[in-house]
């Protein structure tokens, strides 16, 4: 009997053991092994993520007014679960909120919402659906898709350069050579691709390059299964804190009738679905004056019962204290202060920041778990912009360009005021009239378009520098000759021209061969110094155009009746700020400054970033050949024969030169110019104006712009304290020159 | 009579259960921090006034109630626990101080017998539910007591007096009737209660027992067959266990009966190799459902990680090396099946407890021994182990039963 006590109790101890080696391995298995599939299976939320905004940063004018900045507001908005008498909670707050009684009421009643069940479901989903349909139970939404995009290709204007096809090879996902054979396609739009994402469509958009165009496919009809809250039963459970609260729950046979909308789809919680019925917030008044959402605090602190639910919350709002100076230029923010167009576009990510993010570990009752330590972000506010611009020169500017597109009927206007000296830009003005559609982008930098006769200086300059010909070199105009197989027109028959005649009187014929005797790779050379066929970097890729010269031979080379008409500023495409680049050359001695819209970057504090540095400009033309070419700038506005004359001044010595193009690109647009600087002898300010379309008037440069350049040089310069010329009665501005 | 000398107690077997307990005490202390806290807040803060939103501040995260808990306050269950450790002491003494007469006596193990299917009894009439779906507690006034926790030990030695005393003739047909029935009377009294997890426990002891005690083998396997068809049975007509079953197979598909599952083991693999550190659970923050009593362990092992567990489990096995050695050692009958009985309760219990937390077993509510929050349970197993000391310091006397002739008859 005793062994056999021993026996069973010996056995029972292994027994013991074996089971004792079965949890180790489970134990073992669970936390050294393959923790990482029981840690979270469910997929629980223990932290939550609290944003600390970047507050984004200030936009300012060189004078330091504010143009750009966010002003502390309110928004109201209410919990609809938490609302106990909707009707009693309007009636308080309609009259602090302007908001119709009625509107407030239904706001605050809103407690349930519908529920998107799933989008894009098939024909046959959707006959299956109908009687639930019917019932009122679902609904159907009806709506197109974009799912992708065409490239469409204008053979002779794509003229990309080496870094832009490879670039634009690598989003088309093809090689850089297949591309090369498109500049030989006609000048009609070839498609070039039928089947772009968004994504690339969008990365060939930010390429920015002339001749391609990118458009969206027309969209395909989807139905979408909406979840209606009449559906639902509601009633009375307590939540986790054992508050009771209402809930929406779905009939078990309304769910199981679902069944055929899962199909290929993961089949979501029902739990969840009624969650999601229920509408925890509601927007009564957004971005309001921080006085009114304090004056709703008090109120609520006053019926606590009555406003039961409704909160304030602060948040941030874009505003532009200088009204409507400057307004397009400056662009728009969306409701996230995200910038879309103007200048909050182009300096969104400098006055964007980062947004910072508070992490912490909370219980299953939502609170935080105090001994956790809890993850800091800081945000890093957005910086503050100190820009080039003055406000009240853009004033003058808008004032002078809007009355000209309204008085010539005209369909947009620009201007561009810099400082010719250091290349700071002092005004970017861009009227349209009322039947154009504002532009997303600021069309002094995003629009490429023929400058006409204001090409003339810069050739002649070309030519002097080259030494193909003198200041005093003689030609001889006969108002008409044949190029190629064109035949070319002058104004007039000018007859013997000098050089500075030429320019003085706009004279194409002389341009012409001086542009010949130059010839193709030489007028290259001094367009690529000029920068007219590169962007001055103002706007990045997409906001800023490129020029280029379109209408090539076969192997890429310019016709002669190209390079004649180009030599006089017809065929050749740039932006108005290229052109001021340019001009800033003839002015500044020779030297080209980088043209600039930010003096500095600052932190919140004050303390400057960065700044621009001080810039002496590119050498592009001798200081000799620069005083000649503007001084026949100076004579085309002082002189008695100049076309000109219009922008003369009595108060400054202002010289100029004309434009009038018809665009070849967009059949016959016609675009006039003027381009003017003060005073003479030390030029200030330089004003390039653009009119496109004039249907009143002249409908030349000197006539539609020339007055309205002479109307701003004479307020900016006024208001920059520049003395104005000695009033003698008679004064001849042309007899100041040597 | 001759002089009787006793053995010393088993002290590698007491400083086991003092340092289960201390690590218990410690544990408890932990796991039990958020509840007080949330008693604690919902004491200090005012009701609000309904509707009221709680702050105008847009923020997902609610701004923490600065509560700072006094030492006091966050030492409540600490302080509680070590009451029931100190009672739990008194009872290991007097279960190692009672007269070992007086344990086997048989008119006294048939009177602790009744008392317990009587308290059995009245927790299914008078019991309390603890705002839970099983009426497992009687309230004492002061204090609640589970029977169930009795009902192991009483029944385990009531068991080892019988078949002490029967010897060779509980291999008879109607002893071992009479035996089972009395098993079986109990462990019914405590699955309706319903208490799966004691009923567990108290089968797996008896049936320690009954094969330590020489029963006829085939007669266990006859009841062993039943007893798993009637399992079945029930599995297959109540669908509430079938649910736990399924929940068992794949928790993170049932949201309510998988949530502990799912829970527990977040607990164990966040623990990893090392753990996070003493008090640094985060399942204990009300995602774990009883934290510091059923399921201590997940905390444990969240906050001391694998180390933890394994020293965990190496102790109870310990306890039962030394409780087996015991009975090993003991040569009285009774001593030997009671310090068995004794031994298989409290480790198929813990074992019982590792399996559920870590997933192995599905959930059924049993407290880990030694450890888990509970005066009761941990006044029963201290007694316990008093009783198993009592034995020890019997165990090298010889059997009473015989006469002393035949042991020096050799």
């Amino acid at each position: 009997m005793d062994a056999y006590y021993q026996t069973r109790t010996a056995l029972l101890a292994r027994c013991f053991l074996g089971l004792a080696g079965v949890v180790l391995l489970r134990l073992t298995w669970m936390q050294v092994l393959h923790p990482e599939r029981y840690e979270n299976p469910t997929r629980i939320r223990y932290h939550r993520e609290h944003k600390l905004a970047a507050q984004k940063g200030e936009l300012l004018d060189r004078e330091g007014r504010c143009l750009a900045r966010c002003e502390l507001v309110a928004s109201i908005a209410a919990n609809p679960q938490q609302v106990v008498d909707a009707a009693a909670a309007a009636k308080l707050l309609a009259p602090l909120l302007r908001v119709p009684q009625s509107d407030l009421t239904a706001a605050l009643g809103r407690r349930w919402r519908q529920v998107l069940l799933r989008r894009d479901v098939t024909a046959a989903v959707v006959q299956q659906l109908q009687p639930l349909v019917d019932r009122k139970v679902l609904r159907l939404e009806r709506s197109t898709v974009a799912s992708s995009f065409s490239l469409y290709v204008f053979g002779q204007q794509f003229l990309p350069s080496p870094a832009d096809r490879q670039a634009l090879a690598v989003v088309l996902g093809c090689q850089p050579d297949e591309l090369d054979r498109l500049s030989g396609l006609p000048a009609t739009a070839v498609r070039l691709r039928s089947d772009l994402d968004a994504e690339s469509a969008k990365r060939v958009q930010q390429l920015g390059l002339t001749g391609l165009l990118v458009q969206q496919n027309p969209g395909r009809a989807v139905v979408s299964v909406w979840l209606q809250p009449s559906a639902a039963q509601i009633i009375q459970t307590p939540n986790r804190e054992g508050v009771m609260t209402p809930w929406a729950t779905l009939d078990p046979a309304v769910w199981a009738d679902l069944t055929p909308l899962w199909q290929g789809a993961e089949v979501p919680d029902k739990g969840g679905v009624e969650a999601r019925l229920r509408a925890p917030f509601v927007y009564l008044q957004r971005e309001v004056a921080i006085e009114l959402g304090d004056a709703v605090t008090a109120l609520i602190q006053q019926h606590p019962q009555e406003l039961a639910g409704v909160s304030v919350h602060r948040e941030y709002a874009r505003r532009y204290p200088q009204g409507e100076v400057a307004r397009g230029l400056l662009g728009r923010c969306d409701v996230d202060e995200h910038g879309l167009s103007g200048l909050e576009q182009i300096f969104n990510q400098i006055l964007s920041g980062v947004d910072g993010y508070r992490k912490v570990t909370v219980s299953a009752l939502g609170r935080p778990i105090l001994q956790e330590r809890e993850e800091l972000v800081p945000a890093v506010h957005g910086k503050l912009v100190e820009l080039t611009l003055d406000s009240v020169i853009q004033h003058y500017g808008e004032q002078a360009v809007e009355a000209a597109v309204k008085e010539f009927d005209a369909d947009w206007g620009l201007a561009v005021v810099c400082n010719p000296r250091n290349g700071e830009v002092l005004a970017l003005v861009d009227v349209a009239s009322a039947k154009y559609d504002v532009p997303r982008n600021i069309r002094c930098l995003a629009t490429a378009y023929e400058p006409g006769s204001i090409m003339k200086p810069l050739v002649v300059a070309s030519a002097l520098e080259a030494g193909y010909c003198e200041a005093h070199s003689g030609y001889y105009c006969g108002g008409r000759r044949k190029v190629g197989s064109a035949s070319l027109n002058c104004i007039k028959q000018h007859g013997p021209e000098s050089v500075a005649d030429a320019v003085r009187d706009s004279c194409n014929m002389v341009l012409i061969e001086l542009g010949l005797g130059l010839g193709e790779d030489r007028l290259r050379h001094w367009f690529k110094k000029l920068g007219l066929l590169s962007r001055t970097g103002l706007g990045q890729a997409g906001q800023e155009a490129c020029g280029g010269v379109f209408e090539h031979t076969e192997d890429g080379h310019w016709t002669p009746q190209k390079v004649a008409t180009v030599s006089y500023g017809k065929g050749i495409q740039t932006t108005a700020v290229a052109l001021c680049r340019a001009y800033s050359a003839l002015l500044n001695g020779g030297r080209m400054p980088e043209l600039h819209l930010v003096r500095r970057l600052r932190e919140r504090d004050g303390t400057v970033v960065v700044e621009h540095p001080a810039d002496q400009g590119t050498p592009v033309f001798s200081a000799a050949t620069a005083r000649a070419v503007s001084e026949m700038m100076h004579q085309v506005v002082a002189d008695r024969e100049g076309t000109g004359q219009l922008a003369r001044s009595s108060l400054y010595d202002i010289g100029g030169k004309t434009g009038t193009s018809v665009e070849y690109r967009t059949h016959g647009q016609r675009i006039v110019s003027f381009v003017g600087y003060a005073p003479a002898k030390d030029p200030q300010l330089l004003v390039l104006m653009s009119v496109c379309e004039p249907r009143e008037g002249a409908r030349m440069g000197a006539s539609t712009c020339g007055p309205a350049v002479r109307q701003i040089l004479e307020q900016s310069l006024q208001y920059l304290n520049v003395p104005p010329l000695p009033q003698a009665p008679s004064s001849a501005p042309g007899e100041a020159t040597p | 009579m001759r002089p009787v000398t006793l053995s010393p107690p088993d002290y590698v077997l007491f400083g086991i259960a003092m340092l289960l307990s201390a690590i218990g005490v410690v544990a408890v202390y932990s796991a039990s921090y958020p509840k007080i806290a949330a008693e604690v807040r919902r004491a200090t803060t005012p009701p609000p006034v309904p509707g009221q939103p709680a702050t105008t501040a847009s923020s997902d995260i609610p701004t923490p109630l600065q509560i700072e808990l006094t030492v006091r306050e966050q030492q409540a269950m600490l302080r509680r626990q070590l009451k029931w450790v100190g009672l739990g002491l008194c009872c290991l003494w007097i279960g190692m101080s009672l007269p070992y007469g007086w344990l086997s006596h048989r008119g006294l193990l048939n009177l602790a017998l009744l008392a317990t299917l009587v308290l059995l009894a009245l927790v299914k009439i008078i019991g309390t539910t603890h705002g839970r779906g099983c009426e497992r507690w009687l309230d004492l006034g002061p204090v609640t007591v589970q029977p169930s926790e009795l009902a192991k030990f009483t029944l385990v030695a009531w068991l080892a007096g019988a078949l002490g005393r029967l010897g060779l003739r509980s291999r008879e047909v109607p002893e071992f009737t009479m035996v089972m029935c009395v098993v079986g009377a109990v462990v019914v009294l405590v699955l309706v209660q319903p208490h799966l997890g004691a009923t567990l426990v108290i089968l797996g002891a008896a049936f320690a027992v009954l094969w330590a005690g020489g029963t006829d083998l085939r007669h266990l396997a006859v009841v062993g067959v039943l007893a798993v068809l009637l399992g079945l049975l029930s599995v297959a007509s109540h669908g509430y266990q079938g649910g736990r079953l399924k929940a068992w197979l794949h928790p993170e598909q049932n949201q309510v009966l998988g949530y502990q599952t799912v829970h527990c083991g977040s607990g164990f693999a966040r623990g990893g190799l090392i753990g996070r550190g003493l008090g640094r659970s985060i399942e204990k923050f009300h995602y774990l459902p009883e934290p510091y009593t059923d399921s201590i362990l997940a905390v444990i092992a969240e906050e001391t990680g694998f180390r933890g567990t394994a020293l965990l489990l190496l102790l109870f096995v310990g306890l039962a090396d030394r409780g087996l050695r015991i009975a090993w050692r003991c040569r009285d009958p009774f001593g030997k099946l009671l310090a068995v009985g004794i031994t298989a309760a409290l480790f198929l219990q813990a074992l019982l407890n590792f399996g559920v937390t870590s997933g192995l077993l599905p959930q059924t509510g049993v407290g880990l021994p030694f450890i888990s929050y509970g005066g009761s349970s941990l006044c029963c197993f201290l007694g316990a182990v008093g009783l198993l000391l009592n034995v020890c310091r019997q165990a090298d006397l010889p059997d009473r039963h015989q006469p002393e002739l035949t042991l020096r008859g050799a």
